[in-house]
C-alpha cells in the first residue's frame, strides 16, 4: 500500500514530463509552447502541493528538458529549482479559493521566470508568444491537474 | 469558485510541537540546504568532462527513445486517418497519377536524346562524371522549439549508417544537417537555428556568403563582399563550400536588404516537414584531406 501511496505522489512528476512532451511536439501556429507550458504543471504543483515536487525531482525533469531541448544539462535544473525556492513564500499570499489571484500569479511566476530565461539563452519575441500561449492555457491545464490532484489525495 | 474545491477554511492556529529534533534533521528538511547541495553537487559534474559527456549522449538517447513511444500513437492515428482519406478518393487520385504518368512519359522521351548527347559531349570534352549522391529517407519525429532552438528529431541513427553533419535536404530545398546521432534517433540542426552556418552564393550576383540562423523565421546572409549587388529575390544555393553541403542546392531567396541586413526566406517550409532526405556524404573524409593539405603544407 505504501508503494502505491509512493507511485501516486510521482504524478505530478510525471505531468511535468507529460507537458514536456506535448508542448515539444506541437506549436500553436509558428510559435513556442514551451517553456510557458511546463511552467503551468510547476506553478500548480508549487501553489497547492509543494511536497509533490521534490528538488531531486525537478533537478531530473530539468535535465530531461534541456536534453530534449539541446540546452547544457542543467540550466532548467537550475530554473526549476529556484522556482521551487521561491515557492514557499510567495505561496503565503495566494488564497487557493480565489483563482484569478491565482491565474495572476502564475502570469507574473511565468513572466519572471521567462525573462530571466530569455536573457540567459538570449531568445526574445517567441518567448513572449510563448508567455501569452501559457496564461491563456493555464485555466485549462489547472482545470485537468485540479482532478489529478483530487484523485491522488484521495488514495494517499 | 467551484474549480478548486479542496480548499478548507483554515481552522484556529493551534501551537506545534517542534518538528526538528536535531539540528540535522533541520538542516535535512531545510528547502535551501538542499538546493545547494544539489547545486554544489551537480554543478561540479558539469564540469568533469568524462561524466558529462556521456551522461549527454546517453540522455539524449534516452529522452529521444521516450519521446519516440510517446509520439507512435499519434503517428499512426495520423497516418490511418491520411490512408482513409486517400481510399475515399481513391477513384480521383488514380486518375491524376495517370495522367501525371503519361506527362513523365513524354517528358522521358525528350529528356533521352538529350541525356545522351550529353554524356558524348562530356566524354569529348573529358568532363569528369557528376558523382551521384546516395540518400536516406528518415520520418520527423517531432520539431522541439522553445524560442531559441529549433531542430528535428528524426528516425534514424548510427544502424541506418548516419553521421553526424550529414545534409539534410527535402524537395524544396535544404532542411539543415545531423548535429547529433543516435543508435535510433538523430537530431538535425535546422538552418534558422542559432547555431546553424551555411556557405551559400547568390544566383544572380554570384556573391559568395554564409547563412547565419538567428532563431526567427528568416535567417541573415552575412560575410558579403558588396551588399549593394545582392537583389531582393534572388535565389541562394549552396556553395559547396565547407564541405559539408554539395554545390547548388536550393536554400531560399533574398527577402529583405534592410540596413545592410539580408533576410533570406528559406524555400522549406518546416511545419509541414514529414519526412526528409539525409543525403550519404562523409564530411570526415573532407575533414581529413584539409588536415592533411595544411599539414603538407
Amino acid at each position: 500500500m505504501k508503494l502505491i501511496a509512493t507511485s501516486l505522489k510521482l504524478l505530478p512528476l510525471f505531468s511535468l514530463l507529460f507537458m514536456i512532451m506535448i508542448g515539444s511536439s506541437w506549436q500553436i501556429g509558428a510559435f513556442p509552447l514551451m517553456p510557458a507550458l511546463l511552467l503551468i504543471p510547476v506553478y500548480y504543483w508549487l501553489v497547492y502541493h509543494p511536497s509533490w515536487l521534490p528538488l531531486g525531482g525537478l533537478f531530473v525533469v530539468g535535465l530531461f528538458y534541456d536534453s530534449l531541448m539541446n540546452h547544457g544539462l542543467g540550466l532548467t535544473s537550475f530554473f526549476l529549482m529556484l522556482s521551487a525556492l521561491f515557492g514557499p513564500p510567495i505561496r503565503s499570499y495566494l488564497r487557493p479559493d480565489k483563482f484569478p489571484l491565482i491565474w495572476f500569479g502564475f502570469g507574473l511566476f511565468s513572466g519572471g521566470y521567462l525573462l530571466l530565461y530569455g536573457l540567459i539563452i538570449s531568445a526574445g519575441f517567441a518567448l513572449f508568444v510563448s508567455w501569452v500561449n501559457g496564461i491563456i492555457l493555464y485555466p485549462l491545464v489547472a482545470w485537468v491537474l485540479s482532478h489529478l490532484h483530487g484523485r491522488i489525495q484521495k488514495y494517499v | 469558485m467551484a474549480l478548486f474545491q479542496r480548499y478548507k477554511k483554515p481552522g484556529p492556529l493551534k501551537p506545534t510541537p517542534n518538528p526538528y529534533p536535531s539540528r540535522f534533521q533541520f538542516w535535512r528538511h531545510s528547502l535551501l540546504a538542499s538546493f545547494i547541495f544539489i547545486l554544489i553537487g551537480g554543478g561540479a559534474l558539469r564540469f568533469y568532462k568524462p561524466f558529462y559527456d556521456p551522461l549527454q549522449d546517453r540522455l539524449f538517447e534516452g529522452v529521444a527513445w521516450l519521446q519516440k513511444g510517446f509520439l507512435q500513437p499519434f503517428h499512426e492515428t495520423s497516418a490511418l486517418l491520411k490512408d482513409a482519406h486517400k481510399f475515399i478518393y481513391l477513384k480521383d487520385e488514380h486518375g491524376r497519377l495517370k495522367l501525371e504518368n503519361e506527362n513523365l512519359h513524354k517528358e522521358i522521351q525528350v529528356l533521352r536524346p538529350l541525356a545522351h548527347e550529353n554524356a558524348v559531349l562530356r566524354k569529348m570534352l573529358n568532363v569528369p562524371s557528376v558523382e551521384v549522391i546516395k540518400y536516406t529517407a528518415a520520418r520527423v519525429l517531432s520539431s522541439p522549439y522553445d524560442g531559441l532552438h529549433r531542430f528535428f528529431l528524426i528516425e534514424g541513427g548510427e544502424k541506418d549508417d548516419l553521421t553526424k553533419d550529414q545534409p539534410v535536404i527535402v524537395e524544396e530545398g535544404v532542411v539543415g544537417r545531423l548535429e547529433k546521432v543516435g543508435t535510433h534517433v538523430a537530431r538535425v540542426l535546422l538552418l534558422t537555428d542559432v547555431n546553424s552556418r551555411i556557405p551559400v552564393v547568390t544566383s544572380l550576383s554570384k556573391e559568395k556568403a554564409i547563412l547565419s540562423g538567428n532563431g526567427s523565421f528568416l535567417p541573415n546572409l552575412v560575410y558579403v563582399n558588396d551588399v549593394k549587388k545582392i537583389q531582393i529575390g534572388e535565389q541562394i544555393v549552396t556553395s559547396g563550400l565547407g564541405g559539408i553541403f554539395p554545390p547548388g542546392l536550393p536554400v531560399g531567396i533574398v527577402d529583405a536588404v534592410e540596413n545592410s541586413k539580408i533576410k533570406v526566406r528559406p524555400y522549406v517550409p518546416f511545419q509541414r516537414v514529414e519526412w526528409v532526405q539525409v543525403l550519404k556524404i562523409h564530411p570526415e573524409s573532407f575533414y581529413k584531406e584539409i588536415n592533411t593539405a595544411l599539414e603538407e603544407e
